[in-house]
């Protein structure tokens, strides 16, 4: 199991032993889940929503699906990629609701990756606070993958759990979103001379 | 996850994400490692996704925590459909506790009032046939007929419908919990159903042996039915089932030769044009009617300790 940035130090959990506490209502198993994953979760969420109060319900709605489907966690992927899982499809539900627009593949489409490409000045020169800016202004779409690629350190495989698409989809979007963080870095460098 | 790559004509470019974030396996980092040895361009592609990887990192460090009350707001939520989900439940058992009291009573109702219905209907079949060529003439003497022997059978049904002594299974319905109201509510829906689904056939019949419509013919008994039966269900919680028919008979009766007296007594013609017609006015005296029975009927000594 890998939970990137918010791992755990070195805490051996039975991730089927704290779920089926959960199905068997054992509240205790529930905040101890929610302390464990509670920044993982809400840092996720907080790429789909910029909106505080809605990422707080859309994590208080996805607890209590965990709490209400615990019985059919049986591991075949890890928890994390699981509870992420959930919290996905519960954003996409209440900004529906909310009649907020939920990031969409077909935006994307006509951008198709390719190897190795020349960039005027390289990703890796720039410095790591505009870095930074610069990824808060990517769609949500690229900045979800991103971030459960690199901040929650899943593989390609859980990615595309997560987000219902293909391991190639995967690939391909990660690299369109590092071609639209250039490009956010080139308009900016623009607007700045 | 195996990297698809050879071991050095190909670029590993779509791999390094991977690589990077520690999901290839061994073998899958062992050969990124030595392409990138003999790459500048990976070598330039890695240190790329490093710099993607460094600002999703740094970026997502800034995020606030959520609110250290959530939790609380999560088992208020739980609790408030816990709450939901039960109330539905003893919803769905409440329903079908009525069912099955609803049909615990037709093998309960006495015998006698279903055939007797049946008759009735039967006899007011034969009487139209046998008149057939004059009722033609007569329709208003078929209505009148139609009415009183419908009505009849509706409210002597419902007169014995409440009487403990006909009853052999009103022992089983006083050991059980259930309401004797709602015992009484679902005997009323039987039998007077079941006399207006009868009564409904035979004035089809007629309506087609006569010509006519059918709400020609059952409008004559909708009205006087429910008020009769409603009338005798309450005479029957009262005074019990004899006076019940008796009053229920007599006000049939009444209501077929009323016609006569009309002229010289106004009461009964303003009776007659309200009362004992299909009319809204006589549809809510029924309703007050039963109203009161059900409420009535369970503070009868009689009944109880029968
Ligand atoms: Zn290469």
């Amino acid at each position: 199991m890998s939970m990137g940035m918010y791992a755990q130090p070195a805490e051996a959990v039975d991730e089927r032993q704290i779920t089926r506490r959960i199905a068997a209502g054992d509240r205790e198993a529930l905040s101890e889940l929610y302390a464990r994953y509670q920044r993982a979760l809400f840092n996720y969420l907080l790429q789909l929503t910029p909106d505080y109060g809605l990422a707080e319900e859309i994590l208080q709605d996805t607890l209590v699906a965990v709490w209400k489907s615990a019985h059919r966690f049986e591991g075949r992927s890890s928890l994390q990629t699981w509870l992420i899982g959930i919290a996905r499809r519960q954003a996409h539900n209440t900004l529906r609701r909310h009649q907020l627009p939920v990031a969409d593949e077909t935006e994307m489409a006509g951008l198709v990756a390719t190897g190795p490409e020349p960039e005027a000045c390289t990703l890796a020169s720039v410095a790591r606070d505009e870095l930074a800016e610069a990824f808060q202004q990517l769609a949500p779409l690229h900045r979800e993958a991103l971030v459960l690629l690199f901040v929650h350190e899943l593989s390609y495989q859980e990615t595309a759990t997560i987000l219902e698409v293909p391991v190639g989809t995967v690939k391909s979007r990660i690299c369109n979103a590092r071609r639209a963080l250039r490009a956010v870095l080139d308009a900016r460098e623009e607007a700045g001379q | 996850m195996m990297p698809r790559m050879s071991q050095n004509n190909q670029h590993i470019s779509d791999v390094l994400p991977a690589y990077l974030n520690g999901r290839l396996d061994a073998a899958g980092a062992e050969r990124v490692r030595a392409h990138l040895e003999t790459c500048a361009d990976c070598r330039h592609e890695l240190s790329a996704w490093e710099a993607v990887s460094g600002a999703a990192r740094l970026a997502s460090v800034s995020l606030p925590a959520p609110s250290p009350m959530l939790m609380n707001a999560v088992w208020a939520k739980i609790d408030a459909q816990d709450k939901a989900t039960g109330q539905q439940k003893s919803m769905q058992r409440v329903m079908y506790h009525l069912w099955l009291v609803f049909t615990r009573q037709i093998p309960l109702i006495h015998k006698s009032i279903w055939v007797a219905s049946i008759l009735v209907n039967v006899l007011m079949c034969v009487l139209v046939f046998l008149s057939h060529a004059s009722a033609r003439h007569n329709l208003q003497g078929v209505e009148g007929v139609l009415s009183l022997f419908t009505t009849i059978a509706a409210a002597t049904g419902v007169a014995f419908m409440y009487q403990a002594e006909h009853d052999a299974g009103y022992e089983i319905i006083l050991s059980t919990p259930t309401s004797i109201r709602i015992v009484m509510i679902c005997r009323m829906i039987l039998v007077v159903g079941y006399n207006m689904a009868l009564a409904a056939v035979t004035s089809a019949i007629i309506a087609i042996t006569l010509g006519g419509t059918l709400w020609d013919f059952m409008h004559i008994w909708l009205g006087p039915m429910l008020l009769l039966a409603s009338i005798s269900l309450t005479v029957a919680v009262i005074f019990g089932s004899v006076v019940s028919v008796a009053v229920s008979l007599l006000l049939a009766v009444m209501q077929a030769i009323a016609t006569s007296f009309e002229q010289a007594i106004p009461l009964i013609h303003v009776l007659r044009a309200n009362l004992l017609q299909t009319t809204p006015t006589a549809f809510f005296i029924a309703f007050l009617l039963i109203v009161f029975a059900v409420y009535y009927a369970p503070r009868q000594p009689r009944l109880s300790n029968s």
